[in-house]
This record gives structure tokens, sequence and C-alpha cells, in this order.
């Protein structure tokens, strides 16, 4: 018999588990295709519809894809594998060499694997003008065309190949430490977990909660050193999560076992779970890292969506402002009234831009006192020979503040007027990319004084809007937008003001509105959160497909095991009441895990937007629906799996 | 002396479902077995040892027929009952040792007492008296699979004991093991049989291992077919097995 007739003869004999091999792999093939084909549409880049920046947030669920997939496959790979080591250990008994066992390997892995990248890429070419439709539907856009592009056949088959040729190559290497021997014994000896070692379990978890605990703590302290920190806590995490989780579980049985009667009371339960340890540690690593990704980032996500409206109104306090330079009011207003629509309330602003040629015309916006207080709507009244500051941002703490004030007054030009009056740390005006964040705010005579005698000074009008209903704006701030590009009148100073910020004219003068930023919002947020929640549906899946292969795997051996027990005389009830015991903690301890982790990054990530509780709604609420989807899943599989290993 | 077990005209006919074949395993079968008694079952492959095992001990149940325990009647009690009725009452070593994996020696051992929520120093000092009994206290916390087959039958004849059955169930116990093996295990049996009284049916194929029951009860095709009772030593005794066997036929098949 040559090398091939074995490995067809075998392919027959171990049908099932190569399909469910084949299968995973098709599976993860085909999302990530799927998903690729969003990511290379051409016409959803050019798309005027689709808000800048909502491009990138494509790129962030692709990489988790891509990681989950890289994991997924391995898994699957060496589930596979393990399932086979018998046979393997039978075949070297039989004379078999590693040789003819890697040849082996690689024939049927090669195989399998160019079969389900087939399978994936024509079940995902045939799914992703589906799930393309669906997810503009949702996010409501019209313009943008489905596409295939070259480049998701070029990636997937790529990426897929290099991730198995990895996993085959792993199981090379392993294959040579094969003893035939343990081979045999596998299934008997390989699950137990190695003694815990209580001091690295110890260090362990206090070096995941310390750095759970200096993320939240320290986060946002140092803003230039945030991201350096978020790295260094995150891969800490990580790091530590995974040697708590493996070392933890034993730990926690030493220390049972120190009380005899509550040990023997869960004997069982407790041994099973030891002895599995080894490898359902890993599966519990991995869905604890899925959910603290997918609760964070859904939860995230669901806030900015659901906030829109709030984030729309909070930022700009009237409908629509904009900068008026070359073109009369009456023209722009005529273009923004209709008749359904009439503009409500009227407000002008004028601003004073003072370019301080001693400072590289650095750029000082100065407004007076009793018309911001007209537009604010709330008397602000600044002393003769002051100033006031005015930052229209929430900052909380109040060395923050200071800072910034002191930023401010070093930039302050020689104006004439340098007596701080106050600072105010708040929104009164729109977001508009023509001013800054931060005004100062003079006393109306020393307005006019200042702006009559230097040449140094500019001035604009800011018209303020609001209409009857800002949610049907949108046509309105669109044409105004276009009038606005179309008339502005653009000086050398503010030429070179907008080459070093990096925009463009038009962006500069864009008009800051509720309907702009609440679309913006509705649907960067609407088309990240599908997103998201698609790859959270397959990441579920995904823990289903493992759990499911991990028990099921198991399925021969439990029976076994049961048999044995039935015949001391353990109850139906004494053995469903362990399988739940065990499938509770299989079930349960990574997404719990995995809320509680995910729930220290969002209150790091909010602490400073003033402890927002929406935020935590939303990633409780997010929580509780997984947590609902699992509680219904381990109760199907719960009965399922009793039934099957107690039989009929 | 009162009979322990009592088995009256019991049939078992497993169907097959697929060819609508059905086997009579065993056909009319009465037994009486006394208190304190050393019983050898023997016949050859097939002929319905395991089944009648089976049946005896509450794991499987018969076609039609009563079988008594300790005066309790298997058929009148559910699944349930009869789980907490092997555990509490019977005691069983079958050929592969059946221990778990999981689980170290002593706590295989201690399993039976475990299931019955005794107390954990009780369980502690039992398990030690009887481990201690049959040589294997010492690798009290080691794992089935790291110690030899006559080790871990050792282990499951230690377990049968822990919760002081009024009868042990052995099917082929020493089928797995060397002679030397073989015979440790067939003298604890002797040991346990004369200290505790405890009554002990033995299935096997092994006349040697017979040899040490006061009893051979020989099955052929599901029917009783005869039985001899010990009254010399040992060696006669042996010589009388091989006898029967030879003219029962088919005989020991694995020897
Ligand atoms: N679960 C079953 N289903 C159908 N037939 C069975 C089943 N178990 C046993 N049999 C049949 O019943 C008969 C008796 O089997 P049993 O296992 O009791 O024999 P045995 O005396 O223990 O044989 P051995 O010495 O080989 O162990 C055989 O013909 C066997 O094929
Ligand atoms: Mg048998």
């Amino acid at each position: 018999m040559t090398i091939k007739q074995i490995a067809v003869k075998i392919f027959k004999s171990n049908l099932k588990r190569y399909l469910f091999y084949f299968l995973c792999n098709s599976f993860a093939v085909m999302v990530f295709f799927m998903f690729s084909t969003l990511l290379f549409n051409e016409s959803l880049h050019r798309s005027k519809e689709i808000e800048e920046g909502i491009n990138e947030a494509v790129m962030i669920p692709t990489v988790a894809l891509l990681i989950f997939s890289i994991f997924f496959i391995s898994y699957a790979h060496s589930t596979f594998i393990k399932g086979r080591k018998k046979e393997f250990g039978l075949f070297m008994t039989l004379g078999m060499s590693t040789r003819d066992i890697r040849k082996i390997i690689l024939v049927e892995n090669s195989i399998i694997a160019s079969a389900s990248i087939c399978l994936g890429i024509i079940a995902g070419t045939l799914f992703s003008r589906f799930f393309f439709l669906i997810i503009m539907s949702l996010i409501g856009v019209k313009s943008v065309s489905f596409e295939l592009n070259v480049n998701s056949y070029l990636y997937s088959i790529g990426l897929f190949s290099v991730i198995f040729a990895i996993a085959v190559a792993v199981t090379m290497v392993v294959t040579s430490k094969f003893e035939i021997v343990k081979l045999l014994k596998e299934e008997r000896t390989s699950k137990k977990n190695k003694r815990a070692n209580p001091v690295l379990a110890a260090i362990a978890f206090i070096a995941l909660l310390a750095s759970l605990y200096i993320l939240y703590a320290y986060f946002g302290t140092v803003p230039e050193n945030d991201g350096q920190l978020l790295l260094f806590c995150t891969i800490s995490i990580m790091i530590t999560l995974y040697i708590t989780i493996s070392q933890l579980g034993s730990f926690c049985l030493n220390i049972i076992k120190r009380r005899p009667s509550s040990y023997y009371r869960h004997l069982l339960l407790l041994t099973n779970l030891d002895y599995k340890f080894k490898q359902v540690k890993k599966i519990i690593y991995l869905i604890t890292v899925m959910v603290i990704v997918t609760i964070f980032y859904i939860g995230f996500v669901l806030y900015i969506f659901l906030g829109a409206e709030k984030a729309a109104t909070d930022l700009h306090p009237y409908d629509i402002a904009f900068v008026q330079t070359g073109v009369s009011f009456d023209k722009l207003s005529a273009v923004v009234a209709t008749k359904e629509n009439p503009i409500t309330e009227h407000k002008t602003l004028e601003v004073s831009n003072y370019f301080d040629s001693a400072n590289y015309n650095f750029r000082t916006v100065i407004v007076a006192d009793d018309q911001l207080s007209a537009v604010a709507n709330k008397p602000i009244q600044v002393e003769k020979g002051s100033y006031l500051i005015l930052v229209q941002l929430n900052l909380q703490g109040k060395a923050e503040q200071n800072r910034m004030i002191a930023d401010i007054q070093q930039d302050l030009p020689n104006i004439g007027i340098d007596k701080l009056q106050s600072a105010m740390f708040e929104r009164l005006i729109n977001d508009l990319k023509y001013i800054d964040n931060s005004l100062i705010v003079l006393n109306s005579a020393d307005y006019q004084q200042l702006k009559s005698n230097t040449s140094e000074v500019q001035t604009a009008e800011i018209q303020f809007l609001n209409m009857k209903d800002w949610k049907n704006s949108k046509d309105a701030v669109i044409k105004l937008e276009e009038k606005l590009s179309a008339a502005n009148k653009v000086t050398p100073e503010f030429e070179q003001l907008i080459q070093r910020r990096l925009m463009t004219e038009q962006e500069f003068f864009q008009p800051g509105s509720k309907i702009g930023l609440y679309d913006y919002n509705k649907q960067g947020g609407g088309l990240i959160l599908y997103l998201v929640t698609f790859i959270s549906v397959l990441f579920f899946i995904a823990t289903v497909i493992i759990l499911l292969l991990r028990l099921f795997s198991e399925l021969e051996d439990e029976r076994k095991n049961y048999k044995k027990l039935f015949k001391i005389g353990i109850t139906e009830k004494e053995i469903r009441k362990i399988i739940a015991g065990e499938l509770k903690i299989l079930f349960f301890a990574a997404p719990i895990l995995g809320i509680v982790i995910s729930l220290v990054y969002t209150s790091t990530f909010f602490k400073e937007s003033g402890m927002d509780l929406e935020i935590y709604r939303s990633s409780l609420s997010i929580s509780s629906v997984y947590l609902l989807f699992q509680l219904i899943y381990y109760f199907i599989v719960k009965r399922k799996y009793a039934n099957q290993i107690i039989g009929d | 002396m009162t009979s322990v077990l009592e088995v009256k005209n019991i049939v078992k006919i497993y169907d097959d479902e697929k060819d609508q074949f059905a086997t009579k395993a065993l056909n009319r079968i009465n037994l009486k077995i006394e208190k304190g008694e050393l019983v050898a079952i023997m016949g050859p492959s097939g002929s319905g040892k395991t089944t009648l095992l089976n049946l005896l001990s509450g794991i499987d149940s018969p076609t039609s027929g009563t079988i008594h325990i300790a005066n309790k009647e298997l058929s009148t009690m559910n699944k349930e009952e009869l789980a907490l009725f092997r555990r509490q009452h019977l005691g069983f070593v079958f050929q592969e040792f059946n221990l778990l994996d999981s689980l170290s020696l002593k706590e295989n051992v201690m399993l039976p007492m475990i299931l019955e929520k005794r107390d954990a120093v009780y369980m502690e000092t039992k398990t030690k008296e009887i481990m201690s009994t049959f040589g294997i206290y010492d690798i009290a916390d080691k794992y089935p699979y790291s110690i030899s087959g006559g080790q871990q039958q050792r282990a499951a004849v230690s377990r049968a004991l822990a919760n002081d059955p009024s009868i042990i169930f052995a099917d082929e116990p020493t089928g797995n093991l060397d002679s030397k093996s073989s015979k440790t295990i067939m003298e604890c049996f002797e040991k346990i049989n004369k200290e505790m009284e405890t009554t002990i049916v033995v299935v096997t194929h092994d006349v040697f291992a017979a040899s040490y029951c006061n009893k051979v009860i020989f099955i052929k095709d599901g029917i009783l077919d005869s039985q001899i009772v010990k009254k010399g030593n040992r060696k006669d005794f042996l010589d009388q097995i091989i006898d029967c066997l030879a003219v029962l036929g088919g005989g020991t098949h694995d020897d």
C-alpha cells in the first residue's frame, strides 16, 4: 500500500472530523472575503454620501476579524490534529516513520486548505452582495454600488494560504517530538494540567489587577503618554490574563483541596474541570478576549449611535452657523429657508481675527461681550481694560483648565489689554472650523477701539440660525455649503492659516450644523455598529463552534466515564448536575471575565467626559443581550449534551 | 443460611432493531446464592455470563423473571432507586478496571462514599484501611494510567468494598492480568470473603481463578448447566473444574 492509498483510506474513515474542520475553515474564509468586499469597494471610498473617516472605521473590524481568523483556524487545526494523534501512534507502531506521518498531514491539510479556500470564496462571492445590500440599506446609503474587486480574491487567498501554512508548519515541528507511547496515551494523559505554581498565580492575578487599575487611574492624566500607557497596559493585561486563567483554576483547586469536606463533595466536578483544563483554558482565554473587544467596541459605537442627537445639540447650540464673507446674508438665507422649514431665529456675531505679525501671524479670535451675550442668551460682561477667555470645551480638572489658560495667555497678542478678568469653560456657540475652541472676549468699547485702530484685524460675521425643524435641514445645509464655498473671499493671512491646518478652503468655511454632525454620527456610528454587530455575531457563532467542537470531541470519553460511574451507581440527576456545573464554567467564566474587563476599558475612556452614564447603559445592555444569548445556548447544549452522554 | 441473592426464571432477550433478529441470551435461569459464598460463574464465550451479571446488578433489566437481592426485588425499583441501591449495597469489579483517569487511586476508591456524601474523615480512614489491606496505599495519590494493571485492579477491588456492600460482582476481574497478578486478586477476594463474610460472585474463564471459589456454576447457551462445590483442597477442586469444562465443551477459549 502506498502512502497515497493509506491517506485516502484514513480520509474515508474520519469523514466527520474532516468535514467539521473543512467547514470551520470555509466559514472563516467566507466571512473574511465578505468583509473584504466592503473594504475594497472603490465606489464606497469615493462616495460623497459617506462621511469621511468612516472608511477607516471599517479597517478596525477587519483587523479584528483577521486576528480572530488566525486564532480560529489554528484552534480548529490543532483540534483536528489532536483527534488523530492516537491514530498516528498506531501507525508508528506499525512502522511508519515521522516522515510518512508528516506527508500524510501535509497532503490532507493541503487538500482541505485549498478546498476550504475555494468553498469560502465561492460562498463569499454569493453572499457578499446580499451582505452589502443589507448594510447599505440599514445605513441609508443609496449611491454606492456593489463591486467585486480582484483584491478581495487576492487577499483572501494570500492571507489564508499563509495562515494555513503556518498552522501546518507548527504541526510539522511538533511531529518531530512524537513518541509512540505518548501518542497512544494522548487521550488519557495530555489533558492533565500542570500543577499550578501558587506564586505565579498570585503574581499574575495581582499584576492583572494592577494593570487594570493603572490604566484606569492614569489614563488621561498626561495626555501625551496616553497612547503608550494604553498599549503597555493592554499588552500587560493580555499576558497576565492568560497566566491568570491558566493558573488560577488549579490554584483554586489547591486551595479547595485543603478543605477535604468541600473538595470531596464536588470531587467529580472539580477533577473533571482540572483534568480538561489544559485545553479549556485556551478556549476561555480566546473567548474572554473576544468578549472584551466586542462588548467594549459595540458599547462605544452604540453610545455614539444613540447619542447622535445629544452630541449634535451639545456641540451646536444653533441649528446652523456659518461664516459669511463675500456674499450678502439675504442671498444666503434665501437658500436656506423654505416654506415648510422657515428660519425661526437669526443672530449675528462679529468676530475680529487678529493676526499677530510678531508671532508668525498667529491668529486670535476676538469678540465683543454684548454681541456674544446676545448670541449666547446669557449675560456676559467684561470690564473695560480686561479680557475674558472663553474656552468652548468641557474641561473638568482645575489643573487642565489652568494649563489651557496659560497656553492662551502666552500667545495673546499685544493689544494693550492684559488684565485677565476670568475664564469660562462652556460651549456657547456652534462648533466651527473657522474659529478655534478658544476666544477672547472684550468689553464692547475696547473691541470697537481695537477694530478701528489696527490694520492687523480682519473682521467677519458669523450667522446663527434656528430652523423650524433642524432634522429637515440637510438640503439647506448642502446648498448653503455650495454657495459659501463659491463666494468666500480669502485673504493671504487666511490662506496661510488654512494651509497650516492642512484643510481645504471648503472645509474651513464649512457651516457648523446640528444635522451635519447628527448625520455623521448616525451614519458613521451606524455603519460601524452594523459591522461590529456583524462581527460580534460571528464571534458568537465562532464561540458556539469552538465550544461545540470542544464538547463533542470529548463525547466518547464522557460516555465511557459515565458508563463507569453508572455501574458504580451514580444517578442520572447527579450526573446531570455535574455536567451542568462543568458547562456553566465553560460557558460563563469567559463572558463574565470579559465583560468586567471591558467595563474597565469603558470607564477608562469615559471617565474624563464627566461620567456619562449613557455609555455604561450601552455597554451593559450589550452585555446583557450577549449573556442572554449565551444562557439560551447553554440551556440547549446542556440538555442535548447530557442526553448524548447518558443515552436514551 | 439466608440467601442474599435469589433469581427466579429470568429470561433475557436482546432485540436487534435492524435485522429483527432476537438473541435469547438467558433462558429461564434459577439461582440462589447464600450469604458469605464465593461463587464462580463459568461458561463458553457468548453463553450469557456478562448478561447475567448485568441483570443481577440492575445495570440491565430482564425480559421476564425476578431478581431478589438482600430481600429487595430489583424490578420494583426505578432507574434512580436502582442507582442508589447499587452504590449502597453492591460492589463491582470489571475486566477493564473501570477507574476514572481524572481521579487519583485514592479518589477512585472513595468515589462510592463520596456519592453517598460520607464525612471526609470517615472516608480518609476507610480508604486507608482498605487500600493498606491490598498493599496499594503507598501509591494512593498516583493516577490510573501510571500504574500497573494488577495495581489498578486492586484499586478497583478496594473501590468495590468502599460502601461495605452485601455482595460483590466481578466480571472477569483477572482477564487482563498475568497469572501472578491474578493470584493476588483472587487472594484479595478470598480474604474479603473470609474476613468480612462478603458474598462474591466472579465471572471468569480462568480455571485457576475459579479454584479459589467455594462453588462453580456453569452456564451454556443461556441455560444453567451444572454446578460443583469445593469439598477438598484447591488442587482437587481445580481438577474437578477442568473435568467439568471438558464435559461442557467450548471451554476456556482464551487460555
Ligand atoms: N447489548 C447486546 N445486544 C444484543 N445482543 C447482545 C448484547 N449483549 C450480549 N448480546 C448477546 O448475548 C449473548 C450473551 O452475551 P454475553 O456478553 O452475556 O456473553 P458472555 O458469556 O459474557 O461472553 P464472553 O465470555 O465472551 O464475555 C451473546 O450471543 C451476545 O452476542
Ligand atoms: Mg462477558
